[in-house]
C-alpha cells in the first residue's frame, strides 16, 4: 500500500493518485484537511522507541507495516471549518501541530518517502543550498546578497548591467532582470535583503532525478523566468534533454547528498558549454515537464513508491547511516 | 585581539554565564541582541563558485568572523519586529532575514556552536518522538508516546500508564502539562475535533542533565552539582547522538526511575538552568578550552 499525504487541490498530489491508479498500485490517500472521523495513531512500542503506525480513513484501515512508500505534498492547509472561538494565528497553530503529527511520523518510517521534511529545510535558504551546490563540482552565478543600495548599484555595474534579482527563502519569486525602473525601488533594499544574480545566458534546463533515473528537459524562452512565459506574453517550449554523463552524475550527486529520492534541479548550459546550477526543489512540481515532453516521470515515482524498482537513492531512513 | 561573538539574549543566563567566564579567562566577549543583529547592519555577502566576501557591518564597524574564537549563535530562528519596516508584510521579511542568517552562520569560518544541521534549522529541542530513530542503537530508554486523534486509543495508553501521563504539543516540545487525572485527560480529549493529541509516559524520577562538549561528559544532579553517578554506557550513547546530530554543545535530560535512565529531551541551545555556578563553571571552562586549541 502506497501512502500519498497531500491536498487534491495540489496538481502533484492529483497527478500522483491519477499515475497509481492507472498503474493499479494500491494507494491510500490522506487529506491534510483535519478530519476528526479518519483515525491516525502513532506510537512507540515500548521504551526501547521502536514505532508504529494506525491510519485509518473511512473503512480502510492501514498499519505502518503495511506501506512500502510515501509521497507528501505539504501546503498550507486551507481548513474548510472554522474553529470557533480561534483566532487566525491559533488555527495555524492548530494546523501545523496536526502537519507536525504526519511529519514526524514520516521521519520515522523506515521505507522511501518523496521527501522527508527535514531534509527539505536546506531549501528554506537558497544561498544556504548555493554553497552546497558550489561544493558538487557545479558552476554557480556570481551573487551578491545585501541590503545596500549603493553595493547592490556597484554589482550591477561590475556585472556589465546583466543581473537578475529573487529571493533567498524558499518562498517562490518571479525571477527578474533589474532594469532602470527597478533602481528607484533599491532604497527599500533597507527593509530586507535580496539577491542578487549575474544573468547567466543559456539554455535552461530542469533535471529531475527519481531514484536512480535522471530525466532532462530543456526550456527555450525568452522570458527570464520561463515559469512565468505565459505572464508576460512570451514562448516557452519543452523538450527532452541528454545531459552529460558527468553532469549527470553530478546531478544525482548532489541529490543524493541533500538526502532526496525525488529532485527538481535547475541547471543552464552556456555556449562554451559550462553548466550552471542554480537550485535545488525537494518538492518538484514535474507535472508540467511530464505533460510538455512525456517523460515518464510520475510513473518513475510510482513504481519507487511501490517497491518495484530497486534504487540507491534516498534514505532509506534518516539515519541508515549510523 | 581575538574574542568571543554571541548572538543571544539579554534574559538568557548561557549568555550572561559566558559573558562573565569569558571576562574571567581575559577575553573579550562581544554580545549582540539576536532581535537586531542585522536591523543595524549593513550585508555583504557575495559568492562565486565559492565565498569570496561575507561582510557584516554594523554601524562603522565591520564584524569579521576570523576575529572570533567562536561564533555562539542561541537561536537558529530570529523574530524581526514588522513594525520597524516600512513594508506590509513582515512575515516575508522574516523568512527572508532567517533564510540569510543561516546562510551567513554556515559560512563562517570559524566554530559555530552550534553549527545546527538544516533538519534541525526550527527546533529548540528534541523530543521523544524526534528521538526514537536512534532507539535501536542505544541502550538509554525512552518515555513511551502517543500521537493519535483516537478517543479509544488514547484512551487505552492513558489507562495502561495509571493516569501517569504528559501532554506536549509536538511544536512546542518545552512546554507540558501533567494529564494526570480523569478530568485533565477528558478536557485534553476535546481538542482531538480539531487536532492530534501527543500523549507521553510520565517518568518519575531523579533529573540529571548531561553536557555533552564534543566528546567529553559533565553530568549535574538534581540539586545542580556534578555527579560522577551516571553509568558510562549512558554517557556514551549521549555523545553517540550528540556526534550524529553534529552538536559542539548539547544537554541531555535524562531521568533515573529505579536505576533505569530514560533519555526525556535534548537541547539544541542549552542552558544552565538548575545548575550551581561551579557546575556552570567547569562546563564553560571545558568550552573554552575546546575552542581555544
Amino acid at each position: 500500500m502506497i501512502l500519498i499525504y497531500g491536498s487534491l487541490h495540489d496538481e502533484m498530489t492529483e497527478l500522483m493518485c491519477a499515475r497509481l491508479e492507472q498503474l493499479r498500485f494500491k494507494y491510500l490517500h490522506i487529506d491534510p484537511e483535519y478530519n476528526p472521523e479518519n483515525y491516525f495513531t502513532w506510537k512507540s512500542n515500548g521504551t526501547y522507541g521502536k514505532t508504529n503506525a494506525i491510519i485509518q480513513t473511512g473503512k480502510v484501515k492501514i498499519r505502518m507495516k503495511d506501506i512500502t512508500g510515501i509521497y507528501a505534498r505539504f501546503a498550507i492547509i486551507k481548513r474548510k471549518q472554522k474553529i470557533r472561538d480561534l483566532s487566525a494565528k491559533e488555527v495555524s497553530s492548530v494546523n501545523y501541530e496536526s502537519q507536525s503529527a504526519f511529519i514526524n511520523f514520516m521521519n520515522n518510517f523506515p521505507g522511501v518517502v518523496i521527501n522527508r521534511v527535514p531534509d527539505s529545510v536546506s531549501n528554506d535558504s537558497k544561498i544556504y543550498q548555493q554553497l552546497q551546490i558550489s561544493k558538487q563540482g557545479f558552476f554557480t552565478p556570481k551573487t551578491l546578497v545585501t541590503n545596500n543600495p549603493e553595493r547592490a548599484k556597484k554589482f550591477y555595474n561590475e556585472c556589465n548591467g546583466k543581473v537578475i534579482f529573487k529571493s533567498l527563502s524558499s518562498v517562490r519569486s518571479i525571477v527578474t532582470q533589474l532594469t532602470n525602473p527597478y533602481f528607484a525601488r533599491l532604497k527599500f533594499l533597507k527593509n530586507c535583503p535580496v539577491q542578487f544574480q549575474e544573468l547567466i545566458e543559456g539554455l535552461e534546463i530542469r533535471v529531475h532525478t527519481a531514484g536512480d533515473k535522471i530525466f532532462a528537459t530543456a526550456i527555450e524562452s525568452e522570458a527570464i523566468d520561463y515559469r512565468y512565459a505565459g505572464k508576460y506574453k512570451k514562448s516557452a517550449r519543452f523538450f527532452e534533454y541528454e545531459l552529460p554523463e558527468k553532469t549527470a552524475k553530478s546531478c544525482m550527486s548532489l541529490s543524493q547528498s541533500l538526502g532526496f529520492t525525488v529532485a527538481g534541479i535547475d541547471l543552464k548550459k552556456t555556449k562554451d558549454g559550462k553548466y550552471y546550477c542554480f537550485e535545488v526543489n525537494p518538492s518538484p512540481a514535474f507535472i508540467v515537464y511530464e505533460r510538455m515532453t512525456g517523460q515518464p516521470i510520475s510513473t518513475e515515482v510510482a513504481k519507487i513508491l511501490n517497491g518495484s524498482v530497486t534504487h540507491r537513492t534516498g534514505k532509506e531512513n534518516r539515519y541508515d547511516h549510523l | 585581539m581575538k574574542s568571543v561573538l554571541i548572538i543571544g539574549s539579554p534574559a538568557d543566563n548561557f549568555c550572561i554565564h559566558l559573558g562573565k567566564f569569558a571576562a574571567h579567562r581575559n577575553i573579550i566577549s562581544l554580545f549582540i541582541d539576536m532581535h537586531d543583529i542585522f536591523q543595524r547592519s549593513d550585508i555583504e555577502f557575495y559568492f562565486n563558485s565559492g565565498i569570496k566576501k561575507n561582510l557584516l557591518v554594523r554601524g562603522l564597524k565591520a564584524i569579521n568572523a576570523k576575529n572570533f574564537y567562536a561564533v555562539f549563535p542561541r537561536l537558529t530562528d530570529l523574530k524581526f519586529n514588522s513594525d520597524d519596516y516600512s513594508t506590509d508584510d513582515g512575515n516575508y521579511i522574516n523568512i527572508e532575514w532567517n533564510a540569510f542568517y543561516k546562510a551567513w552562520l554556515h559560512s563562517i569560518k570559524v566554530p559555530v556552536i552550534n553549527q545546527i544541521l538544516p533538519q534541525y534549522w526550527s527546533k529548540k529541542t528534541l523530543c521523544p518522538a524526534d528521538l526514537c530513530i536512534f532507539s535501536e542503537k542505544l541502550n538509554l530508554l525512552f518515555p513511551v508516546f502517543i500521537t493519535s486523534n483516537n478517543p479509544s486509543e488514547l484512551k487505552k495508553f492513558f489507562t495502561y500508564f495509571n493516569s501517569k501521563t504528559v501532554y506536549s504539543p509536538l511544536t512546542q516540545p518545552t512546554v507540558s502539562y501533567k494529564i494526570d487525572s480523569k478530568e485533565k485527560f477528558t478536557k485534553l480529549l476535546s481538542v482531538i475535533k480539531h487536532m492530534y493529541v501527543t500523549l507521553t509516559e510520565l517518568i518519575e524520577g531523579d533529573i540529571h542533565k548531561i553536557f555533552i562538549i564534543k566528546d567529553k561528559s559533565f553530568a549535574v544532579n538534581s540539586k545542580g552539582s556534578m555527579t560522577d553517578l551516571i553509568p558510562e554506557y549512558i554517557l556514551s550513547d549521549c555523545k553517540f547522538i550528540a556526534r550524529n546530530l553534529n552538536l559542539t554543545f548539547s544537554k541531555f535530560l535524562i531521568t533515573n526511575k529505579e536505576k533505569k535512565f530514560y533519555l526525556t529531551s535534548v537541547s539544541l541551545y542549552p542552558d544552565f538552568y538548575g545548575c550551581s555556578n561551579e557546575s556552570a563553571n567547569v562546563i564553560l571552562n571545558e568550552i573554552f578550552n575546546l575552542i581555544m586549541s
